[in-house]
């Protein structure tokens, strides 16, 4: 049971974090244990256990729960979904949804980034530029301050549409896993 | 009974077997398999999505030296069941209806 049970953990492992492990394995030891104590024989539970199986069916559930705090959950999650969702034949359709609007939310995330970067070196070249112009200091102090308006303007722009793309790819997470576990049944 | 429907009822036959009483993981399956086909993997997740919305509440209890999880159904729970059953009677009615 016990060399079963290191093989159940090993293949959850690399799939779920520790907690999760830990609660999948403590729900098959306890259900060996029982069908054990009523007589069953070790070999013939063992052998109507398939794990790649108990991994497939647990994979959307658990993505469901999952916090995903953190740039490294996120991707893990989405790594494990998109495996999920192209790995089992009625799922591929959803799996190539799921990557167009991935496809989406990352260029949108870059566009995020290119409108931050792109309003520093702006902002950078027009302060050079108005320092180094002719205008009187009255002038200069005016448009500084209609430039770092722009500035701060664009900069809650790339700021906002950044974090709204990175809610919308964890509520994607959530709901292609809910769809996947939806199809499943 | 088609896969798809027994799939979607399976939650309601959990919920239903507890309302009888407390049980854990190993009784659920083996009660419920004397109506339906249901194995471990499939009950695993039913357990932590009813857990997860306040449908079941779990303790364990010392059993011959190890923890043995109990479930334990919820007013929440009772409720689902009834909404389940009152959207069945409905189904039924407009099928009637159509029939007619």
């Amino acid at each position: 049971m016990q060399t079963w049970l290191k093989e159940l953990e090993r293949a959850l492992n690399k799939q779920f974090y520790a907690d999760e492990v830990k609660d999948v394995l403590s729900f098959y030891e306890e259900m060996i244990n029982d069908r054990l104590a009523n007589g069953e024989k070790i070999k013939d539970v063992i052998e109507s256990y398939d794990i790649h199986k108990i991994v497939k069916d647990m994979t959307p559930e658990v993505l469901m729960k999952r916090e995903n705090k953190g740039y490294k959950k996120v991707s893990r999650s989405t790594r494990q979904l998109l495996l999920l969702l192209l790995g089992t034949p009625f799922l591929i359709p959803l799996g190539i949804v799921y990557i167009s609007m991935l496809i989406f939310v990352i260029s949108m995330m870059i566009t995020a980034w290119v409108l931050l970067f792109s309003g520093v070196v702006g902002f950078g070249s027009y302060i050079i530029s108005m320092f180094g112009s002719n205008l009187s200091l009255a002038n200069v102090i005016g448009l500084v301050g209609f430039g770092l308006m722009m500035f701060g303007f664009v900069m809650l722009i790339g700021i906002w549409l950044y974090q709204l793309m990175v809610i919308m790819w964890k509520k994607m997470i959530y709901w292609f896993s809910k769809l996947a576990h939806k199809r499943g049944e | 009974m088609r896969e798809q429907v027994k799939k979607g009822v399976l939650e309601i036959f959990v919920l239903a077997m507890l309302t009888k009483g407390d049980s854990y993981g190993y009784k659920i399956v083996s009660d419920l398999s004397e109506y339906i086909e249901i194995s471990e993997s499939t009950l695993y997740p039913i357990l932590r999505r009813l857990e997860k919305i306040d449908e079941l509440k779990t303790y364990n209890v010392l059993f011959q030296g190890r923890n043995r999880k109990y479930y334990q159904i919820t007013a929440q729970g009772k409720k689902h069941i009834d909404e389940f059953l009152h959207e069945w009677e409905d189904i039924k009615i407009i099928y009637q209806i159509l029939m007619k």
